[in-house]
């Protein structure tokens, strides 16, 4: 029921609206046939003058050249790839050994060590005191 | 005051029959605004197509070279676009002033319904001596009125067949056109407004560089 209001009032919008957007209409009706104009005679001359009436613009020719560029930058990466699919991998350091992530149990057990091997320094150490 | 709001049953009658009329036309026109719309989206699809690759590759990097950019491909999508209607159009012209210089009468009416116009070929009734009955109380058309000219072959309304259904063929063709037209011009000043806006809606003072970098 709201969408069938809604499209009510956008009607009675419309039907308020529609002189103005006829009148647009007709401008942009004589606007357009003019700029037809223009640009048929433009072709014309653009044609007699041995150019290409309706090619790319410079900006066209730029945008062109860089996708160029880039796509061919991809092909070579990937041929690249192919011939040498070591480069592909990552290399890891000959004198490290697999790399572990750290866990919480991990952690706690070298905390644990580290705690027990400070226990034991410490007798270590009050035995010379003893003495 | 009273008196003035009193209605017959007739005058009731007539009030809710407008109102439904009234209220069909609106929602038919609002659905009407609706397609317009829908089609002038699609429409206006065509300009993001046209200005994507300068954009996305850097080749423009602000919004008046956008607009002068989109501009010019904008008058040559219409100028590719609107070549047949305008051919048609032209042709239609053309057989016309051909018919006139031919037969030398250039006050020729082409929508005339008795032997040089495009009224030939359609049924012509005569609305103002039609049957009518009453219905409730409104008296309504009840059949068909007598038929004033029956559709027929003129040779001599040639120069009207040619031009009138050209015209108008061409002419709603161009009409589409020009509605795209202002579809892409519309959707290019909404892109040249947005694509490069600085905005700072998103920025994050947390997140920014705390100590500026100063150039070498």
């Amino acid at each position: 029921m709201a969408s069938f209001f809604k499209t009510f009032f956008k009607g009675i919008l419309y039907i308020v609206l529609l002189p103005f957007i006829a009148l647009l209409l007709a401008i942009y009706f004589v606007y357009c046939l003019v700029v037809f104009l223009y640009m048929g005679v433009r072709c014309i001359i653009v044609f007699f003058a041995g150019g290409s009436p309706l090619g790319d613009l410079p900006e066209d020719v730029k945008a062109k050249e860089i996708l160029a560029a880039q796509a061919q930058n991809l092909v070579l990466q990937q041929q690249t790839y192919q011939q040498y699919p070591s480069l592909n991998q990552t290399q890891q350091p000959y004198n490290q050994g697999p790399y572990i992530e750290p866990t919480n149990v991990a952690v706690d057990n070298q905390i644990n060590e580290f705690d027990e091997s400070k226990n034991s320094d410490s007798i270590n150490e009050e035995e010379p005191f003893n003495d | 005051m009273i008196s003035f709001l009193k209605l017959t049953e007739n005058d009731k009658r007539l009030i809710i029959v407008i109102l439904l009329l009234v209220i069909l036309l609106f929602v038919i026109s609002g659905y009407v605004g609706l397609l317009v719309k829908k089609i002038m989206t699609h429409q206006a699809n065509k300009m993001e197509d046209m200005v994507h690759d300068v954009v996305k590759t850097g080749v423009i990097n602000d919004s008046k070279h956008l607009r002068k950019y989109g501009t010019k491909k904008n008058h040559r999508q219409l100028f590719k676009e609107a070549r047949i209607p305008v051919i048609i159009m032209l042709a239609a012209s053309l057989s016309l002033l051909l018919y006139c210089l031919i037969n030398q009468n250039f006050a020729v009416n082409v929508f005339d319904i008795d032997k040089y116009g495009i009224g030939t070929l359609f049924f012509h009734f005569d609305w103002d001596n039609a049957p009518k009955a009453k219905f409730f109380g409104l008296e309504l058309i009840s059949d068909w009125p007598p038929l004033y000219s029956a559709p027929h072959w003129s040779w001599d309304a040639w120069g009207a067949y040619l031009f009138v259904p050209g015209m108008f063929v061409g002419g709603i063709w161009f009409l589409v056109n020009v509605q795209a037209y202002i579809a892409r011009s519309y959707r290019l000043f909404k892109l040249s407004k947005t694509v490069f806006n600085k905005s700072l809606d998103n920025f994050n003072p947390d997140q920014a560089p705390r100590n500026p970098i100063n150039p070498e």
